[in-house]
C-alpha cells in the first residue's frame, strides 16, 4: 500500500481503510507541523494545528474529489487554521509574543541535538525577520522554500490566481531583505 | 540600462524558474550590478529560509491522529454546494450586522479609517454587489472596528482573506449576538470548508480586480 499515490490513498480511505487514511498522515504530517510550527511560533500548537488539519480532512473525506496535488488541499486547511489560530492569538493578546523570536520554543522538547553556535544565531536572525512578517507574507514564503510548491500549487493553496503569487511573493521576499538589512544584513 | 525596476520586480520569480522573461533577465544580470547583487541576496534569503531546522514531531503524533479518527465519522455529502447567491446572503447578513452594530454601539473609529466607510450598501441586485460590499467593508475598516477580525486594514493583502474573516466574525458573532439567527457555528464552519471552490475562486477573482483598480 505504500506505493500508492496520495488519490489512492484517500480513496481507499473513503470507503473505510483507517491504514490507508493513517498512511496519509504518516507521510505528510512532518511537514505539515513545520509549517505550523513556522506560521504559529509554538510546537505544541502547531502539533493541535496539524491534528486538527487531519480531523477536518477525515471529515469531509467522502467529499474529496482528486484533483491538482493532495498535497494543496491539505495545507488549504492548514492556511485556514493556521490563521484563524493568528488571530484568535492576537485577540486574546498574545500577538506576536508566541513568536519564534526570542525562542522561547526552539529547545526540543524530544531531544534535539546541539547546533553550531554560527548556525544557530544565523537561523535565529533568519526566524526574528520571518516573524515580523505579515501571516500572509510569512506562509507563501514557507510554501515556496519550504515546501517548494510552484506558483501552480501556491495559487492553489492561498486561492488566488498565480499573478497574484508572483507579486506576493516578490513583495515578501522584498520585505524580508528590507528585515535582514534592518538587522545589519550581515546574511546577505 | 543600469537601473530596471521592471527587472527587480521580476527577480523573485525568476530565482524560482517561474519568470516568462528569463532569457533577458539572464542577460540583464551580467549587465546591471545592482540588480546582479539584488539577485544574489535574493538566492541568499532562499537559501537562509530553506535552512531553517525542521521542527522535531512527537513520535505519538501519528497514533494520537489516528486515535481521533477512530472517533470520527467522515460526514457524507449532505451539504450542497454553495452557490454565489448563498454567499451573497451570507455576506448580506454580515453588512446588516455590521451597520446595526455599528449604529447601535457606535466604537472609536481606528487611525486611517475614511469616514465615507460606513456607507455600505445592501440592495445588492447581482454578485459584484457582493464583492463591492466586501470592498466596502474593507474600505471602512470595519472588519476591524467591528469584529476586530482582521490583523491590518492597510494591510495589501487583506482582500485576499477577508472573505474568510468575515465569515469567521460571523461565526465569532453568532457565539454571543442575535446577529445570525439562521445560522449555527457549525453551519458556519461547514461553510467555510465548503468554500473552497469555485465560489471562492470568483469572490477572490473579483476583489483582485477591484484592488487593482484600486
Amino acid at each position: 500500500m505504500r506505493d500508492l499515490d496520495d488519490w489512492a490513498l484517500v480513496a481507499r480511505a473513503q470507503s473505510g481503510d483507517s491504514d490507508a487514511f493513517a498512511l496519509l498522515v504518516h507521510r505528510y504530517h512532518a511537514p505539515l507541523i513545520h509549517f505550523c510550527y513556522r506560521m504559529a511560533g509554538s510546537r505544541q500548537d502547531a502539533e493541535d494545528i496539524a491534528q486538527e488539519v487531519f480531523l477536518r480532512l477525515y471529515r469531509y473525506l467522502n467529499r474529496l474529489n482528486p484533483q491538482a496535488k493532495f498535497s494543496t488541499v491539505l495545507f488549504g486547511i492548514a492556511r485556514n487554521l493556521t490563521l484563524n489560530y493568528l488571530r484568535d492569538m492576537k485577540r486574546r493578546g498574545r500577538g506576536r509574543s508566541i513568536s519564534l523570536e526570542g525562542q522561547p520554543e526552539l529547545e526540543s522538547t524530544y531531544g534535539r541535538p546541539a547546533h553550531d553556535a554560527r548556525l544557530k544565531e544565523i537561523e535565529s536572525q533568519v526566524e526574528a525577520a520571518m516573524a515580523k512578517l505579515s501571516p500572509e507574507h510569512r506562509m507563501i514564503i514557507l510554501l515556496r522554500e519550504m515546501q517548494g510548491m510552484d506558483y501552480d500549487g501556491i495559487a492553489e493553496v492561498l486561492q488566488c490566481r498565480k499573478g497574484t503569487v508572483k507579486s506576493r511573493l516578490a513583495r515578501a521576499r522584498e520585505h524580508l531583505r528590507i528585515l535582514l538589512i534592518e538587522q545589519g544584513g550581515e546574511l546577505l | 540600462m543600469n537601473r530596471s525596476p521592471h527587472v527587480l520586480d521580476e527577480l523573485s520569480a525568476y530565482v524560482d524558474g517561474e519568470s516568462n522573461c528569463a532569457d533577458q533577465i539572464a542577460r540583464h544580470l551580467q549587465s546591471c550590478p545592482e540588480c546582479a547583487r539584488r539577485h544574489v541576496e535574493l538566492l541568499k534569503i532562499s537559501s537562509h529560509v530553506k535552512a531553517l531546522e525542521s521542527t522535531e514531531v512527537h513520535p505519538a503524533f501519528v497514533t494520537r491522529v489516528m486515535a481521533h479518527v477512530t472517533e470520527t465519522q467522515p460526514a457524507h455529502r449532505w451539504l450542497p454546494r454553495l452557490s454565489i447567491r448563498l454567499v451573497a446572503a451570507l455576506c448580506g447578513t454580515i453588512l446588516v450586522a455590521a451597520a446595526s452594530w455599528h449604529w447601535v454601539s457606535p466604537a472609536p473609529t481606528p487611525a486611517g479609517v475614511r469616514p465615507e466607510a460606513q456607507r455600505v450598501n445592501l440592495a445588492w441586485q447581482d454578485d459584484a454587489m457582493v464583492v463591492e460590499a466586501l470592498s466596502q467593508l474593507m474600505d471602512a475598516g470595519l472588519p476591524v472596528d467591528v469584529f476586530g477580525a482582521l490583523d491590518d486594514p492597510m494591510d495589501a493583502d487583506v482582500p485576499i482573506v477577508a472573505l474568510d474573516s468575515v465569515i469567521e466574525s460571523l461565526a465569532d458573532s453568532s457565539a454571543g449576538e442575535d446577529v445570525v439567527d439562521p445560522f449555527t457555528q457549525d453551519d458556519l464552519i461547514d461553510v467555510m470548508d465548503a468554500l473552497t471552490g469555485d465560489d471562492v475562486q470568483l469572490l477572490n477573482n473579483l476583489l483582485e480586480i477591484h484592488e487593482n483598480e484600486v
